[in-house]
């Protein structure tokens, strides 16, 4: 009796086993659930995989940019608020990966693990955005026909004021030919200030200046001699103009390819990716569940033609503007950054979902070298740029207007900051096979300031 | 507000569970007191028997040990029967004798009576046993001439006889008495606090969610059913509390969980929720009678035997006279009535299982039991219900190593259990399907992954407190009820509420285990050890298999998922456990 009364252990084990996999499977459950009830099969939520149970997408002025009404998912009535926030606001089928209407969908319904999904009847939570709906159209419209992406944000508060990109459609009358017309859609879906990668040309001159402040001493007492052009033993670096003698700062204002292409050599390769590693351009930024795409450069044995052109931002060099613009807000914040964010709330009168929290980025550079990287920039902004049009705003900047290679106009960069406590703004604008950085990429950005003001 | 009413009931049930848990783990049986030892007629140390089943042998496993030459290892059983004491010699090689004389097969023994197993001696001291009148042995006096003695022996015999009925009458008296005691002093106040508690969560929950789902899918059957169960539960627990003085802490957990399984069932099949009520009803007699049935030992022994013949003509003509269901025929219809002869069976499969422990040792190998098992999966496998071959082939496995204690047995025939499967498998390719799809169901959600997927997407919708009865998007997709009854449970009364069910069926699993060391009879021991181990492979089979940690194999969860022949079969496990629980 005794005997068969102890071998009833194997029933302990067993249910020992399916405790600890039943937590197993409740923790799985739990990690797991909002993108299980978010799965667009959900009929809760979705009706003919349209997530129409969730609540509006606001501005910072309280423009509603989407919203559910009569069971449809609405857009605002005038055309160019459409296009121009769409990669921000998103679409409701998730094409493009990044918008809020994909990334923060559990939020917008009003989905928590554990109330699980709010009845019909419940006010569904609004999402609020940094964004200013008035700045994303004029950037847009100033892009013309071309494509390319404009970004501002404030480097004090992390705010995101401005995102457009360009190509775009409108979401309330979706295009028909929309995924077969290649020529026009091509890359629609991406927001191109998040998962666009360009080749820098000029403006990753600040990487390079930045790397001969800290590596060339006595750089700055030092005079340099353009010819117009420099020849190598594997390649030719040309200018756009015939310099002559100049100061490191009048040939960062003059954008001098053949002073960088010996700052460059004189760098090296190894410094020169590591600088621009430290500077945040080649790794991923996480902003708001949206990934910033890191750069890339290729400086592996470079020739000295290679490394110079690389100095200059050309090579195989290839650089995301919003870590850009975080770099420039690197340099306005005294070397570190503030991390930008475009969602600042998710709630509705009876709770939050979400809230913005400011993040900082680790140190890019010392507080000295940023003062002298603003200096420079600010030179350039006032000396050699015309400031834009806009003194007041104390615009620190740089250029760029970088060869593609393939036979179309080049593409046209500004990076830079508005040195001014009022307007504490930093951005990047990138518009593709414009032409010239200052004339267009500058236009863009001022046209996205000037609703800011 | 709806959130509210679903965040209390999902409380008060897991609330509910928790105390009949705890009443239930943290008792402490005591063993009663069955007055018996065997004593050292030189002197010596006596044994007492605290148990009803006492093996006596050579071997370390018996309860009481004989070291002599001529003493098998398993020698013999000592067994109490309704108050009696027996012997059965378990083919020892040297015999068993009482009283001088070898006895063959059971034999009835009394206080004083002298038991030889093999060379050594024992005597039996019971004075609540005391030998019948009829069996006095009047001494022989010499003194008297044979006429005179005669007649003065059956002088003294009468009035002996009349002393010893008189003895045996006040015996009988005390024992009455005696147990009425011992269930005052057992159940003390604190443990009658927590069954009430555990019903009054359980009212709770009832009425919250019983009101939400009348609201949202009403029919009159429903209504009816759960005002049935409702009015069952407390009817069986004032009775049971109040005039018999018995815990009764299993059957309110039996009762809770049937009635979410009655609110699932009825919400979406309102013309099917009356049968789910009678069977459940005819579920909780069989557990009432069962409890009464097995208090005589004996009688259960008889009856295996028919038992397991039925166990097989049930199964046998399912597949002569059978309808085939979504691929398996385990179906009988009987005009509008229809059973699946699979589930009754199960409850079979484990009364045939479990043996006495005279029955166990004087037939040691399982050979006998094997066949018949082979028999109940054999003939499962005919019928295409594999599910349920499944749940038998484990529970088999539970009953095998209950009763050897073997592992290399088992292990061989787990060995060949799994090689069997492989070669199905092989031959069976549609099943493999199921397989295939295991851990990627979200890759092909759209057909092998549909079920797993949409129970876990809206078991997500659910949230901790579930969107509330009779609202849930699970209902709408096939076999909701049943397979993906764990699903429905996550949607619409909450992640909390529906881990609770295989949480509380683990913790009676350690309740049985607990209980065995005070079991009073092996059949007690088996029988609930392996009616707990059924269910929790039955639960595990569903839980794990539709939230895609285990393949899919379709078995029903146990009191939750719809289906009156597994309701009421549950029930009948149920008793099984009871029986642990209750002496």
């Amino acid at each position: 009796m005794k005997t068969i009364n102890k071998r009833s252990w194997i029933v302990v084990v067993f249910s020992a086993v399916m405790l600890a996999v039943l937590a197993l499977l409740g923790a799985s459950m739990c990690i797991n659930a909002s993108d299980y009830a978010l799965n667009p099969v959900n009929a809760h939520l979705y009706t003919r995989h349209v997530l129409l149970e969730a609540g509006r997408v606001l501005d910072r002025n309280g423009k509603t940019l989407a919203e559910t009404v009569d069971r449809h998912r609405v857009y605002p009535s005038d055309l160019e608020t459409r296009k121009s926030t769409l990669h921000v606001v998103g679409d409701p089928y998730g094409y493009i990966a990044t918008g809020v209407q994909t990334t923060f969908r559990a939020e917008l319904s009003g989905y928590s693990l554990v109330r699980g999904v709010p009845s019909e009847d419940e006010q569904k939570p609004d999402l609020t955005l940094t964004i200013d709906a008035r700045s994303c159209v004029a950037a847009r419209q100033s892009l013309g026909y071309n494509n390319g992406t404009v970004v501002v944000y404030n480097y004090k508060t992390g705010e995101l004021l401005c995102e457009t990109s360009a190509p775009y459609y409108d979401p309330e009358n979706i295009p028909g030919d929309l995924l077969t017309n290649t020529d026009m859609y091509e890359g629609v879906f991406m927001n191109r200030a998040l998962r666009g990668l360009y080749v820098p040309g000029s403006v990753f001159k600040i990487v390079t200046l930045c790397a001969a402040l800290e590596n060339i001493p006595d750089v700055e007492s030092r005079t340099f001699f353009c010819e117009g052009e420099r020849v190598l033993s594997s390649g030719t670096v040309i200018c756009t103009d015939h310099h002559g003698e100049q100061t490191l700062k009048e040939a960062f204002g003059n954008s001098c390819n053949c002073v960088f292409s010996v700052l460059a050599e004189e760098i090296g390769a190894q410094k020169l990716v590591a600088t621009a590693e430290r500077l945040g351009l080649l790794s991923e930024y996480e902003i708001d569940r949206g990934t910033v795409l890191a750069g890339s450069m290729d400086l592996e044995d470079p020739t000295d033609a290679e490394l110079c052109w690389a100095g200059i931002g050309q090579n195989k060099t290839m650089i995301n503007p919003t870590s850009m613009m975080i770099l420039c807000g690197a340099i306005a914040g005294g070397g570190k950054a503030v991390m930008p964010y475009y969602v600042k709330s998710v709630k509705n009168d009876l709770m939050s979902w979400y809230s913005a929290r400011t993040k900082r980025t680790d140190e890019l550079m010392s507080p000295a070298i940023a003062e002298k990287l603003k200096e420079y920039m600010y030179n350039n902004g006032t000396n050699y740029y015309g400031s834009f049009g806009l003194p007041e705003l104390n615009i620190c900047a740089k250029t760029g207007t970088a060869e593609t290679g393939d036979g179309k106009q080049p593409h046209a960069w500004l990076v830079g900051f508005c040195d001014d406590p009022e307007h504490p703004y930093a951005f990047a604008a990138v518009v593709e096979n414009a032409g010239s950085g200052r004339y267009y990429a500058g236009n863009a950005v001022a046209a996205a300031l000037m609703p800011l003001l | 507000m709806t959130f509210i009413l679903q965040a209390v009931s999902g409380l008060c049930f897991v609330a509910a569970a928790a105390c009949v848990l705890v009443s239930l783990f943290s008792y402490k049986e005591k063993l009663t007191n069955l007055r018996a030892s065997l004593k050292n007629p030189s002197g010596g140390k006596s044994v007492v028997l605290r148990r009803r089943e006492v093996s006596v042998g050579k071997a370390k496993t018996n309860d009481v040990v004989l070291n002599a030459e001529d003493v098998s290892r398993d020698h013999a059983v000592l067994c109490m029967r309704k108050n009696n004491w027996y012997v059965c010699d378990t083919y020892s090689k040297a015999g068993t004798k009482v009283n001088g004389e070898t006895i063959n097969g059971r034999t009835q023994i009394y206080d004083g009576d002298r038991l030889s197993f093999g060379s050594v001696s024992l005597i039996f001291d019971a004075p609540d046993n005391l030998a019948p009148a009829e069996r006095l042995e009047i001494s022989n006096d010499g003194s008297l001439p044979v006429s005179k003695r005669k007649k003065a022996e059956l002088e003294r015999s009468k009035i002996a006889a009349q002393q010893r009925r008189e003895q045996l009458e006040q015996i009988k008296k005390r024992r009455r008495r005696e147990n009425r005691l011992t269930f005052k002093a057992k159940h003390s106040h604190a443990r009658f606090i927590l069954s009430g508690l555990a019903m009054l969560f359980a009212t709770v929950f009832q009425l919250i969610n019983g009101y939400t789902v009348l609201k949202e899918t009403y029919s009159p059957q429903l209504f009816i059913c759960l005002a049935g169960i409702f009015a069952l539960e407390w009817v069986y627990f004032f009775f049971n509390t109040q005039v018999f003085r018995r815990r009764g802490e299993i059957e309110i957990l039996a009762f809770l969980f049937t009635s979410v399984g009655m609110m699932i069932t009825g919400s979406v099949y309102p013309e099917r929720v009356v049968m789910q009520g009678a069977t459940a009803l005819a579920g909780f007699v069989f557990f009432v009678f069962f409890g009464w049935f097995a208090s005589d030992l004996q009688r259960v022994n008889d009856m295996r035997i028919p038992v397991g013949a039925g166990c097989l003509l049930l199964l046998a003509a399912t597949l002569v006279v059978g309808t085939t269901v979504n691929g398996a025929k385990n179906w009988i219809f009987l005009g509008s009535f229809s059973i699946q002869p699979s589930e009754f069976a199960k409850v079979a499969f484990i009364y045939v299982g479990a043996a006495t422990l005279e029955k166990l040792q004087s037939a040691r190998s399982i050979t006998l039991y094997t066949v018949f098992a082979v028999a109940c999966v054999g003939l499962l496998f005919l019928m295409r219900d594999f599910g349920t071959a499944l749940i038998f082939f484990a529970t088999y496995v539970f009953i095998a190593f209950m009763r050897s204690g073997d592992f290399k047995t088992i292990f061989f025939v787990c060995a060949a259990a799994a090689l069997g499967a492989v070669l199905i498998l092989y031959f069976k390719s549609y099943i493999l399907q199921r397989f295939e799809v295991y851990r990627h169901v979200w890759d092909d959600m759209n057909d092998a992954g549909y079920q797993q997927t949409r129970t876990l997407i809206y078991s997500a919708s659910g949230g901790l407190f579930g969107v509330g009865p009779g609202r849930g998007e699970l209902r709408g997709i096939f076999a909701a009820t049943e397979d993906l009854v764990f699903g429905m449970l996550c949607e619409e009364f909450g992640m909390v509420t529906a881990f609770t069910v295989p949480v509380s069926y683990c913790v009676i699993a350690l309740c049985c285990a607990k209980k065995a060391k005070t079991s009073m009879s092996a059949f007690y021991t088996i029988a609930s050890i392996c009616a707990s181990g059924m269910i929790l492979v039955q639960t595990a089979l569903n839980v794990f298999g539709v939230t895609d940690f285990l393949p899919l194999t379709g078995v029903t969860l146990p009191l939750l998922s719809r289906g009156g022949s597994s309701m009421a079969a549950t029930w009948g496990l149920l008793a099984f456990i009871k029986l642990n629980n209750s002496r």
